[in-house]
């Protein structure tokens, strides 16, 4: 057994927390850190994976980094001039908690593998519940890491709309992106649903291209009753720690870091596309 | 009721597949008299096929008949106005397929030469027509869904869309080397070929005109030349927000489907194609749709409606079921979408205006 971590997971929520508790399980000889705050020193220099709240990722990320260890964390909101830097060279990856859930983590599997042929497009549309409209930002943030995961290649163009759906805030994001492989990105993130008690939402994410067709609606992944009270349902998604981090061995084992960069530049433009109400070239 | 005199120009895919049976089945309402082709093979084709008294290769000389109430064109939409000027000049109603025409300095003459001639003019948003889209329409007047924010649609075709129809005679050659569905001398693709549905769809559901639009298109499929891939965000001046992505040249065995989704600030609205045939076959080559076409939700039987409720406004002096504006200004959109797609602009739809060009 090694007295040193494996593995370093950062982050104090349930998310980190089960993810520790998982890998933990899954590797019994390979101890797992958590290292809940930032204010306590990287204990090893295994590998981290960032798992923390949005506000928290830039930190965690940033610390790892200038303790010399490569890390893969959740979308970073704003990074500075050195984590752009790092993404860059590839010392920083970036993933998305979609990956956590089963079907779009073999979905992102099949679209890399050459299932679809030449692939044409991604379409990904993440309805949201109006009482939810204060996580739009990181909603988009998730569903764009996402994407450019199923294109991997250079993001050349974005054009933005947005909406406040009626509301007094931004709403809607309405996203085109265009890859330097042709491939075109229809990405669409709106609070319109009606109010629920989770976040989830409707959840659709298809790649086409010349030989097939990937389809993936993960809210169907429920129990759903229609009964004299009306209809309910409870998704019994799968705990995604498990996916989150095999993602995270992926990213950690690509050459490049085309994905993450894409997926950064493209968290970046949407807003100057959106103040522009014009393509960017990126 | 008197039974109208028909004529019908240009025999080709869109003729066969959905016009020519349509009228056989209203055949208490409509007498086909003639039809027209470029290609003389084509045009006997239907004829032997649907009963037509007589065939002509040059379509002015159907127009000269003086027992024709109507015409149904049915060319490529490079030839619209032309056709349709020189039959309203002939004094003859007309109906006329999608999209209306391939500018909107050509959609207005044809408004314009109507008018002046005092003949109807209608253009086949067959769409409008269906069960299931009258049916999310009638939901979203009756304010089941609040007030409309944003609708989305999605279109899919495969490449063999036409291959279980067993038509008599598809796309016409121009030059004779390629379909003019294909070339881009003729056409700009997706944008007119289907769009042209999903704007006027999102237009009618948005119930205002559009501000502006922002779109990305590429050739997607082998050897086509004209953009199969369109995906686009439409804002319209009430603020709804509309948005397509279409995609054509899908491998065989994928369905023709199109999918619509309204959302409300009370609720929403969803029509597929079910899952998405209502008859499939599964072996070994995959799955395969051998009725999908001609039996989707999002067709079933528009044409029949389309051409019955022109026919039945001619015959009461009504007038047409839709009005042929709202097709310019679904041309209007196709067209912005296809000059904001090669140049990456956001495009405003008063750019389009004849005026402004």
């Amino acid at each position: 057994m090694s007295n040193q971590p494996a593995l370093t997971i950062a982050g104090d929520n349930d998310l980190s927390t089960n993810a520790a508790r998982h890998a933990i399980a899954a590797v019994p000889d390979d101890p797992v850190y958590l290292w809940r705050s930032i204010a306590d020193p990287v204990v090893s220099k295994a590998p981290v994976v960032v798992l923390a709240d949005v506000a928290e990722r830039a930190g965690f990320a940033q610390a790892a980094l200038d303790a010399g260890i490569p890390a893969v964390s959740l979308p970073i909101k704003d990074p500075d001039v050195d984590l752009k830097q790092a993404i860059a060279d590839g010392r920083l990856r970036l993933m998305s908690r979609l990956h956590g859930l089963p079907t779009l983590a073999r979905l992102q599997q099949d679209a890399m593998n050459g299932t679809v042929g030449r692939r044409y497009g991604v379409f990904a549309s993440h309805r949201i519940p109006v009482n939810f409209a204060d996580e739009l930002d990181d909603v988009v943030d998730d569903l764009v890491t996402y994407c450019c995961s199923l294109i991997d290649a250079p993001l050349s163009r974005v054009s933005v709309t947005t909406s406040d759906l009626g509301t007094s805030e931004t709403a809607g994001w309405f996203i085109l992106a265009r890859f330097a492989d042709e491939t075109i990105a229809t990405i669409e993130v709106a609070a319109v649903l009606p109010e629920a008690d989770e976040p989830a939402g409707e959840l659709l994410i298809e790649v086409t291209g010349s030989d097939a067709v990937l389809r993936a609606a993960p809210e169907q992944q429920g129990v759903l009753i229609r009964g004299a009270e009306g209809v309910s349902r409870s998704n019994w998604y799968a705990e995604p720690s498990d996916f989150l981090l095999q993602r995270a061995t992926q990213l950690r084992d690509l050459e490049t870091n085309t994905t993450s960069l894409s997926a950064m530049k493209l968290m970046q433009k949407r807003f100057e596309a959106a103040t522009a109400n014009q393509a960017v070239e990126v | 009721m008197t039974k109208l005199r028909a004529g019908l120009i240009g025999t080709g895919t869109i003729a066969h597949s959905a016009h020519l049976p349509a009228m056989q089945y209203l055949g208490h309402d409509i007498e086909l008299i003639a039809v027209a082709d470029i290609r003389a093979e084509a045009a006997q084709a239907a004829v032997k096929k649907y009963g037509a008294e007589t065939w002509y290769s040059d379509y002015r000389e159907l127009l000269n008949r003086d027992d024709i109430d109507f015409v149904d064109i049915c060319t490529p939409e490079f030839l619209h106005c032309e056709q349709v000027v020189a039959a309203a000049e002939a004094g003859k109603h007309i109906l006329c397929e999608k999209p209306m025409a391939a500018t909107v300095d050509e959609a207005d003459r044809m408004i314009a030469a109507a008018k002046a001639n005092d003949v109807m003019l209608m253009i086949g948003h067959s769409r409008r027509f269906t069960d299931r889209y009258r049916n999310a329409w009638q939901a979203v007047a009756e304010g089941r869904i609040g007030n409309v924010q944003i609708v989305r649609e999605n279109e899919r075709r495969p490449v063999a869309m036409y291959s279980a129809l067993d038509l008599a005679t598809g796309y016409w050659s121009p030059d004779g080397d390629r379909p003019w569905i294909s070339d881009p001398e003729y056409t700009e693709g997706a944008a007119l070929t289907n769009a042209v549905h999903e704007m006027d769809l999102a237009r009618w559901f948005a119930g205002a005109d559009a501000l502006s639009v922002q779109a990305e298109s590429r050739i997607a499929g082998e050897c086509v030349e004209v953009a199969d891939f369109l995906t686009y965000t439409i804002t319209f001046k009430n603020g709804v927000i509309g948005g397509a992505e279409i995609v054509n040249n899908l491998p065989s065995g994928y369905p023709y489907f199109h999918m619509l989704e309204v959302y409300g600030d009370q609720g929403s609205v969803r029509a597929d194609d079910p899952d998405q045939s209502p008859y499939a076959v599964w072996s070994q080559g995959g799955m395969q749709f051998p009725v999908n076409f001609d039996q989707l939700l999002h067709i079933d039987n528009a044409y029949i409606r389309e051409i019955g409720w022109f026919v039945r406004a001619i015959q009461i002096g009504a007038p047409p079921p839709l009005d042929p504006w709202d097709a310019r200004q679904a041309l209007a959109l196709s067209l912005a979408a296809v000059e904001s797609s090669k140049t990456g602009r956001t495009v405003f739809l008063s750019e389009m205006e004849p005026s402004s060009e």
